[in-house]
């Protein structure tokens, strides 16, 4: 693991008596960031403590190795930033708000800045309608905007795709991983779609119930969880799951979408056993691969898919 | 790098507030009350008590207008998270307080002003005319009073519906319950200034003291220094934005 932007040991916080965040211990490296959990996880409470606006009640969070509560304002000079739910002022224009967060981040050519910003994102033909009369994909554009503005090192977007029209979606996950590669840019991108964050992401925290439950690189976290994991699609997979289960080389075996799930302790062992069985069985064999280990299966094994 | 940031927040602050739709509706209304109903009770003769009058209807006005929009621009940006994004920019909280402060302080003042302005031929006061700044200081004060009364009411209860509200009764209860010469309300406020100076100037039956005058305009002053203090200690140390 590379250097550390963000982490936070011990992190606890509460709202009334709800435990948001009981103990967490993020680690986000440089690079493309993955933060999934269910909702009310703790995810945007997190994000909300990462960037001063929440004070921890204990532990400690850092981002580029300063506290955030109380040097908040130097990291968020350095950090951009997409709410969940921003709320932008919708009497503005795109391009008259955006010159506005240009000159607090202190951009010379605050006017030059927003306009560049404005094509990055797609949205030059509308930057001087005013920001009520946008959609809300158009407005999640704008998120997007303000969140790059001024070249941050860190950019935090919360569900950055929600609302854009799939092609949209396309062009938003280049535009990060081209912005990380030319200017090595990080990201922490909490999502709940998967398949996107696998595209682009480097590493990967779970989170659930304010905890951390898995953190890694996504291929340490799939040898971890899919090593000697072998997938069998057959045409009778419970008859083939009932067989399997009597065979001394396995150490479990489930069905998981109609296919046969097992993990063994011998893989030529195993080679030479499957085989014999579905002729036994005579059993149609319609797939037989080793588990990729997807984002979606990796998070279903962990505590919170279980 | 400090100082121009904070400039260009009060900018963003002063665009937002022109922007606001009700702004020309209060003010309208504002005209309305305030320049027609003196005239109508009392005749052109009594200019100065048409003066004091209005000066009347527009300290229980001011209430509602200054209550509406200061919880709009403290409560209803908590409320609806733009403080939130605002926060996430590099600013420094002791300043988006005091952008959000001094713009709608200042725009509100010159509202008021207008106002005045438009009541002097309507009146047939001379510009040059000694009560009209009376008039002018005492209701300044109180408009000091109000804003900071709302700013403190919107970070405690961060709901712009709630924080009108609570900010308006209190205020307005204020002034009906007190004694209307008491230097608690901003009518008693009001009348000691504007009588301090009018017996200053001509014969006047009524004599108010100078502890009076005194504490007429330190009142206003010093509560509103002590409850923005509070504020902005709460916003810049305490206060957590979700």
């Amino acid at each position: 693991m590379g250097a550390l932007v963000a982490n936070t040991v011990g992190l606890v916080k509460s709202f009334g008596t709800t435990v948001a965040l009981d103990g967490l211990n993020l680690e986000i490296p440089k690079g493309i960031s993955g933060f999934v959990g269910n909702n009310g996880s703790g995810k945007t409470t997190t994000i909300g403590i990462l960037l001063g606006l929440l004070k921890p009640e204990r532990g400690e969070a850092k981002v580029f190795g300063l506290d955030c509560w109380r040097n908040s304002f130097e990291i968020r000079r350095r950090t951009g930033v997409l709410h969940e739910n921003n709320t932008f002022p919708g009497n503005f224009s795109g391009r008259r708000f955006l010159e506005h967060v240009a000159d607090i981040y202190g951009i010379t050519d605050s006017k030059q800045s927003a306009k560049d910003i404005l094509k990055t994102v797609g949205l030059s033909d509308s930057k001087d309608k005013l920001i009520k009369g946008y959609s809300a994909g158009m407005t999640r554009r704008l998120g997007l905007a303000q969140a790059l503005i001024g070249d941050p090192e860190l950019v935090i977007l919360d569900e950055p795709t929600a609302n854009i029209d799939p092609l949209g979606r396309i062009d938003l996950l280049n535009k990060i991983k081209e912005l990380h590669k030319e200017k090595g840019t990080s990201f922490l991108i909490s999502t709940h779609i998967l398949s996107e964050l696998e595209k682009i992401c480097d590493w990967l925290s779970i989170i659930d119930s304010g905890k951390i439950v898995d953190q890694g690189h996504i291929k340490d976290l799939a040898d971890k969880y899919f090593a000697n994991i072998y997938v069998i699609e057959v045409s009778k997979p419970t008859l083939l799951l009932e067989k399997i289960k009597t065979l001394n080389n396995i150490e479990r075996t489930w069905i998981e979408d109609e296919k046969v799930y097992c993990k063994f302790k011998n893989q030529n062992e195993f080679f030479k056993e499957i085989p014999k069985i579905i002729v036994a069985l005579d059993l149609q064999l319609k797939s037989f691969r080793n588990s990729q280990g997807t984002l979606e299966e990796i998070y279903k094994k962990t505590a919170v898919g279980s | 790098m400090p100082r121009k940031r904070f400039v260009k927040l009060i900018v963003w602050e002063f665009e937002e507030f022109l922007n606001f739709p009700i702004l020309e509706f209060l003010i309208a209304s504002t005209v309305f009350l305030v320049l027609f109903q003196p005239i109508t009770h009392y005749p052109f003769s009594t200019i100065w008590e048409n003066l004091n009058m209005s000066n009347s209807v527009l300290v229980i006005f001011m209430i509602f207008i200054a209550c509406a929009i200061f919880s709009r621009s403290f409560a209803g940006t908590l409320d609806r998270g733009e403080i939130k994004m605002l926060l996430s920019y590099p600013i420094k909280r002791w300043e988006l307080f005091s952008a959000k402060f001094i713009t709608q302080f200042f725009v509100l003042s010159a509202v008021y002003l207008v106002i005045f302005s438009l009541n002097i031929p309507l009146m047939g006061l001379s510009p040059f005319e000694p009560m009209l700044y009376a008039s002018i200081l005492g209701l300044l004060l109180h408009l000091l009073v109000v804003c900071s009364v709302t700013t403190a009411v919107s970070l405690l209860v961060k709901k712009e519906t709630i924080t009108v509200l609570v900010s308006a009764i209190s205020l307005f209860g204020l002034e009906t319950i007190g004694d209307k010469s008491s230097f608690f309300t901003g009518i008693g406020r009001s009348d000691i200034i504007f009588n301090f100076f009018k017996q200053s100037i001509s014969i006047s039956l009524e004599s108010i003291a100078f502890e009076d005058f005194a504490l007429a305009i330190a009142f206003p002053i010093v509560t509103s220094a002590f409850l923005l203090l509070i504020s902005l200690i709460y916003f810049s140390f305490i206060m957590e934005v979700d």
